[in-house]
């Protein structure tokens, strides 16, 4: 069946048909979002509680939503939030420093949920070691090839800003791998 | 696009290095539909009235406790004041008492407004 969005917000207004739209939207946009998830947050199980927990979230939020952004881009704040926040909590509850994202490329090796090879793993490793926004800039922008004019959308902030975001977390990465080269 | 983000795709690419669980994605909309709560049934909130909580009448609330504090506060230190006082003044040895008293009558001769000497007079009369 195909997605319009249009028929679904009027649908999702009804008491009677809301839940069938949300279950569309939830379709439609489980996947997208999912990988901009777990490349932030790496581990599949994490990913997936995110994911769970931005739906949640946005149907307890649906009433509120007004059709000042688009679908989109509301699902997709609440998604990158959540994932920024989980991190921020890792950090915070285990006290995660940057010496402990040392040995991510060999767990990543290990994990059955990753299939890349020992180069992928080194530049997860790489990225894991930037900072938490800059490290979801980087991710939007190089695996998912999002526009800054829609990430501006998504994480408030100006193009000019995430622009320069992008850059450094790139010529951080390939300092990294002249030092461990 | 600049050097570094030529070298960083030409060394390592776009690839998706992650992957996930069979049927992940085929579950997880049922899954997640079959966990989402009923929107008419606000369970674990618990929705005060929004009139009892304004904020007039949370200042008002801290403005009167504040006020019977300070009342119970005042009033058990005046009565401290009086029991040491008291306290005080029956231990006091029997000079010290009739000095005390002495004090007493200047201080209710103040308050009558009378002359010392008219009370010490009328004392003397009645005996």
């Amino acid at each position: 069946m195909k997605y319009n969005e249009n028929e679904i917000l009027k649908e999702l207004k009804n008491e009677q048909t809301c839940r069938q739209a949300f279950s569309k939207i939830v379709e439609h946009y489980s996947q997208p979002l999912y990988w901009k998830i777990r490349h932030i947050v790496v581990e599949h199980e994490d990913a997936n509680d995110i994911l769970q927990n931005t739906f949640i979230k946005a149907w307890s939020k649906m009433d509120g939503f007004q059709n000042k952004a688009s679908l989109y881009t509301w699902l997709y704040r609440i998604a990158i939030n959540e994932s920024l926040d989980f991190i921020r909590s890792q950090k915070n509850n285990n006290n995660i420093s940057a010496d402990q994202n040392e040995g991510l490329a060999s767990r990543l090796i290990a994990d059955e949920y990753f299939n890349g090879d020992e180069i992928q793993a080194n530049l997860q490793e790489a990225i894991s070691h930037l900072p938490d926004v800059q490290r979801s800039v980087f991710c939007l922008r190089y695996y998912d090839e999002m526009k800054y004019s829609e990430m501006s959308e998504v994480l408030g902030t100006s193009e000019g800003a995430l622009k320069a975001s992008y850059h450094l977390a790139v010529k951080k990465i390939v300092e990294f791998f002249k030092l461990h080269d | 696009m600049d050097k570094d983000e030529e070298k960083l795709i030409k060394r390592f690419g776009k690839v998706e290095p992650y992957n996930v669980p069979d049927g992940y994605f085929e579950d997880f909309t049922r899954q997640l539909m079959s966990e989402l709560p009923d929107k008419s049934h606000k369970t674990g909130i618990v929705e005060l009235h929004p009139m009892l909580w304004s904020s007039r009448l949370r200042g008002g609330i801290a403005a009167a406790v504040i006020a019977v504090t300070l009342t119970i506060g005042v009033y058990t230190y005046i009565g401290k004041f009086n029991v040491i006082n008291s306290y005080e003044r029956s231990s006091m040895p029997q000079k010290e008492n009739l000095d005390q008293s002495k004090t007493n009558f200047d201080q209710m001769a103040d308050y009558t407004m009378m002359d010392n000497e008219d009370i010490y007079a009328s004392l003397v009369d009645n005996k």
